[in-house]
């Protein structure tokens, strides 16, 4: 298991740089440089100075330093946001998308994985085609959208929860919300596809013929293996809730990390772009070791072959 | 001990779906056979219309008895299996006709299990009727133990759990032969051999001392040697529990082996069942004939094996009349003779109630073909005790083999 | 000679089309998506004339009303040779209030039709983009084989670990400058191709592992063994045996790129960095319609009719496409116990 895990961080930190590497590759090619972009600009020395310090006229020096930079965990200063480095902006919005995104994934599973149960238990009946409409329909939706209509409806009509901000617990419910939903149809649409699979299988029609009741039968023994792809999808999909998203941010005004994304691309930031994405990768990483990690544990094919 | 309850059936036609019938009540309680299948029709509903790949089956099993039900593949044996603790998915199946009673409790009416209510069929499916299916590599659930299997079994039906269930499945898994049970237990299934998962299903199947035991094909997917073995065990262990089998398979070597009973099904219809002695050394029908003529013989020289001509026919295309009659030798050696005069005369010298004479003989052709007016099948008809057949020409079927046991056809 | 090879899936588009037909929310998809395309494109010489005719002065966000707000003179040119407007125009002119106007007075209704057009161009773009990279990549990986093979699909796995919307962005921000050049400042044209290649260039990766994954699988099938038994060339196979079973698939999925793209366009449009002012396209109107809406909360069709249609053309799309994909895929629609 720990050879496994090693080997495992080790393939992760070659995926991480080579992210890092292809970023690297397209902010130098875009036209364009954060100074020039920059709604402030800079006096000519500071950026003078910047460029000297950053090596940022030597793309080869660059490179190489700011990624020994971030592996000591400095990502330097951001080109856009005067006076405030990477570190800084990461360790202010991170926390604020984390706790978000945690919120949305619980909430995408508890709602995603009965519809796509359902739908495939009661297979041509209304049930199945109302739980394929709803996931259809959640895919459907841009998020700009759900979360206007989540606003008008539960902050401006209903007046029962801040229409934006942040700070208390009652600025948590709709964003999260919000973020969950295309998570949410994704997974009940892969647990519906899942269950159909599963239910077709020889141990279905066993269990049944033992005299299991058919509750026990959907919930433990076709879940278990149904469940597997979800699994899978929530390691990528964890990553992506929690370094945020733009458009919630934008809509209930959420300091968190998803802006960051946005505005250091549109505005040729290299230091905050570099930053981000490998803050994101890192994530991805991780979470992708340790749902494989929990997939040994559900399926004992796989833990056999990983010794 | 064979299907003594075979004896009150009407003198000529043993149609058993009007005998279930006729019985009273106090016949069900007393002297009932454990299972009663009684005219069960099964279709399916497909894009091209409805196909009944089983019609009129009539079945029994006594306590105790091991049964065989054979045919070809795609005959409709698993699907009359599968119907008994109602495991085919409705829709697309439907149970068109037909009941099938089993007598769960002593002293009670047997039940019907295709009406009965969830709840008492959940309690008869692996606590009184116990199946092991045909691939043991699919059967099995991946993802848990061998052990917790079983133990879920034990807990549904027995009511206990915990350390008690488990030591139940380890002496079950002992008692099927799987050595060192106390490891095993705590293996997947895909860990273990493909016998060996074969054996865990028995024991998952045992475990709850079933009345019946139902099993599909138990040995098709296993490697030769341990085909052997398996079928041993189920022998044993159907003697030591005084439990009944229902064994549904294609090789006849088998059924010589281990059944009491045997019903040889094609296309759908029980075509002859009876003794298992008397049906294999005295074969009335020409399909049963067919099979066994397939059953290689070690101490015979002959070179070739024995075919029969085509393949079983889908039940979207089963043929009118006897579903057996274009494969039928004894059809074409009628219909030769129809047309050459002379192939068949030897038989009509020797039994003299066959209506043999040449103006006769297209009318026995439709008759395979087409039906008579009550019916386009042929029914059972009752041979002697123990042994009917579903054959238009029965009285012209030639006995398979050497021996002068024309028996059947005086019958 | 080869053709009979035993046991070849039938890539019969006739039961393919049948399985497909019975699916009856994909085919009300269809029939309604096809409908209202039919519109769009009919009306379409009449909203390029009309989709930017502003009436500041009158309609500023005047709600929908049956009857047309802005003079008939404001859409034509009364004093010019046709002085009459044709009976088609006037029907059409009847309509131009239908779905209200927006913050310069512009008519809803004539800028959500060409708009469902400008998106779903922009959608096809995209998706055939896509579909040209994903399935060149994945069947070269997939009949290189070996290190190429591992070198192709580690690129893959490689952009799966890129933020999706930053790599959009950076696709759209660094394409911009040398497209329209080469556009000769047409930035309207441009401005249409950056969108489908930045959203195509980041949407071939799944198909790429799908395409991939059927050419592998396939060249293990029996009737592929059974055709190189029998003397057939690895072309002729590829031809004739290969690509057939691989079309159907492919085209799933392509359907499925199209919603993803429109999507990211009204994405990029919420950003601000979709197509260019003043021409239409659904995200942009929905993106618009929810700012407006935020702000003024008032002006509901401004979000209800851009938005409603954005979301059902999505729908839509998604309904047939997976329509398509359990019609290929038959096994989803097999019968289970529970």
């Amino acid at each position: 298991m720990i050879r496994f895990a090693t080997g495992r961080l080790l393939g992760g930190a070659i995926t991480i740089f080579s992210v890092y590497t292809l970023t690297f590759l397209m902010v130098i090619a875009i036209p364009g440089n954060p100074f020039q972009q920059s709604q402030h600009s800079l006096p000519a020395e500071v950026e003078q100075a910047l460029r000297a310090r950053y090596n940022m006229d030597n793309n080869w020096l660059y490179f190489w330093d700011f990624l020994g930079d971030a592996v000591t965990l400095d990502f330097g200063p951001s080109f856009t946001y005067n006076d405030w480095t990477c570190n800084q902006i990461i360790a202010d919005a991170l926390p604020v998308s984390m706790l978000i995104g945690f919120l949305a994934i619980i909430l995408a599973v508890l709602i995603g994985v009965p519809i796509g149960v359902y739908g495939a238990v009661k297979r041509g009946s209304w049930v199945d085609s109302a739980s394929l409409g709803v996931i259809l329909l959640g895919i459907s939706i841009p998020p700009f959208v759900t979360g206007s209509i989540l606003l008008l409806l539960f902050g401006v009509t209903m007046k029962v929860l801040p229409i934006g901000g942040w700070g208390t617990v009652a600025h948590l419910p709709l964003p999260a919300l919000t973020l969950s939903l295309p998570f949410a149809a994704y997974i009940a649409r892969l647990m519906r596809v899942g269950m159909l699979d599963d239910l077709q299988n020889d141990f279905i029609r066993t269990a049944i013929a033992k005299g299991v009741s058919s509750h026990l039968v959907i919930w433990k023994h076709a879940f278990k293996v149904a469940f597997l792809p979800v699994l899978s999808f929530l390691g990528p999909a964890c990553a992506q809730a929690m370094t945020g998203s733009f458009v919630v941010e934008k809509v209930f005004g959420v300091p968190g990390l998803g802006q960051h994304f946005v505005n250091a691309a549109l505005n040729r930031d290299a230091g905050l772009v570099l930053s981000t994405v490998l803050a994101f990768s890192t994530l991805l990483v991780l979470f992708n070791i340790a749902i494989d990690l929990l997939y040994t544990k559900l399926d004992p094919r796989i833990s056999g072959a990983a010794g | 001990m064979a299907a003594q309850f075979m004896d009150s059936s009407k003198p000529q036609i043993a149609n058993e779906h009007d005998l279930t019938e006729d019985m009273d009540v106090s016949y069900r309680v007393e002297q009932a056979p454990l299972l009663d299948i009684c005219g069960l029709t099964v279709s399916i509903e497909t894009q091209d219309g409805v196909i009944t790949p089983v019609e009129d089956v009539a079945l029994r099993v006594a306590r105790k008895q091991t049964v065989a039900l054979v045919g070809e593949s795609g005959c409709g044996k698993s699907i009359t299996a599968q119907s008994i603790l109602r495991l085919l998915p409705q829709p697309p199946f439907r149970m068109e006709k037909g009941e099938i009673f089993f007598a769960r409790l002593k002293d009670t009416p047997a039940i019907d299990l295709l009406k009965t209510n969830e709840r008492t069929l959940r309690e008869v499916r692996g606590g009184q009727i116990a199946m092991v299916f045909q691939d043991p590599m699919t059967s099995l659930n991946p993802v848990f133990r061998i052990g917790e299997q079983i133990v879920e079994t034990i807990e549904l039906h027995q009511g206990v759990s915990g350390q008690i269930a488990r030591a139940q499945a380890i002496e079950l898994l002992r008692r099927v032969g799987i050595a060192k049970p106390e490891q095993r237990v705590d293996a997947y299934p895909h860990e273990l051999s493909g016998g060996m998962r074969q054996r865990a299903m028995i024991a998952m199947a045992l475990s709850c001392h079933p009345k019946l035991l139902i099993a599909d094909e138990p040995t098709t997917a296993l490697d030769v040697t341990i085909q052997r073995q398996i079928l041993d065990l189920l022998r044993s262990i159907q003697i030591e529990s005084n439990m009944s089998l229902l064994l549904i398979t294609h090789n006849l070597g088998v059924v010589a082996e281990i059944a009491d009973y045997v019903y040889v099904m094609y296309a759908g219809r029980i075509v002859e069942h009876g003794d298992t002695t008397q049906v294999l050394a005295n074969p009335m029908h020409p399909y049963t004939q067919g099979l066994l003529r397939c059953v290689p013989k070690i101490n015979e020289k002959s070179g070739r094996l024995d075919t029969i001509p085509g393949t079983v026919p889908s039940p979207s295309s089963f043929p009118t009349g006897c579903r057996f009659h274009p494969r039928c030798e004894l059809t074409a050696r009628l219909a030769a003779s129809t047309a050459s005069g002379d192939g068949i005369s030897r038989d009509s010298d020797r039994d003299s109630r066959s209506p043999s004479n040449l103006e006769a003989q297209p009318a026995c052709l439709r008759r395979c073909a087409l039906g008579d007016e009550t019916s386009t099948a042929p029914p059972l008809r009752k041979l002697n005790t123990d042994h009917y057949v579903a054959c238009w020409e029965s009285e012209n079927v030639t006995p398979l083999g050497n021996s002068a046991s024309n028996a059947g056809t005086a019958g | 000679m080869t053709r009979k090879c035993s046991a070849e899936p039938s890539h019969a588009v006739h039961s393919n089309w049948r399985r497909f037909r019975r699916n009856r929310m994909a085919l009300l998809s269809l029939a309604g998506f096809v409908f209202f395309m039919l519109g769009a494109i009919f009306s379409l010489p009449t909203s390029a004339r009309w989709y930017n005719v502003q009436a500041t002065d009158i309609a500023v966000r005047s709600q929908p009303s049956l009857d047309p707000v802005v003079p008939l003179e404001r859409f034509f040119d009364t004093s010019g040779a046709n002085a009459i407007p044709s009976r088609l125009d006037q029907i059409l002119y009847r309509m131009t209030s239908l779905f209200g106007h927006d913050d310069l007075g512009r008519s809803l209704t004539y800028r959500v039709l060409p708009g469902f057009l400008v998106s779903l161009c922009i959608g096809l773009g995209a998706a055939l983009m896509a579909t040209i990279v994903g399935t060149l990549w994945g069947s070269i990986a997939a009949l290189a084989g070996g290190r190429i093979d591992a070198v192709m699909m580690r690129i893959v796995d490689v952009l799966f670990g890129l933020p999706y919307i930053l790599m959009v962005i950076l696709l759209k921000v660094g394409l911009t400058e040398p497209l329209t050049a080469i556009f000769g400042g047409q930035t309207k044209y441009a401005d249409l191709i950056v969108l489908f290649v930045a959203i195509g260039g980041v949407s071939w990766l799944t198909l790429s592992r799908v395409v991939r994954g059927q050419v592998l699988s396939l060249r293990e099938q029996p009737f592929i063994e059974a055709a190189r038994a029998t003397g057939a060339g690895h072309w002729h196979i590829l031809r004739k045996h290969v690509f057939p079973n691989v079309v159907g698939p492919i085209a799933v999925y392509a359907t499925l790129v199209i919603p993803q793209a429109i999507m990211q366009e009204s994405f990029l449009s919420f950003l601000g960095i979709g197509v260019q002012q003043p021409i239409p396209s659904l995200g942009r109107l929905a993106a618009d319609g929810v700012e407006a809406v935020n702000a003024f909360v008032g002006y509901w069709w401004l979000i209800v009719f851009p938005c409603t249609i954005l979301v059902f053309t999505l729908l839509a799309l998604n309904f047939i496409g997976d329509g398509l994909r359990d019609a290929v895929d038959p096994k989803s629609n097999a019968p289970t116990l529970v």
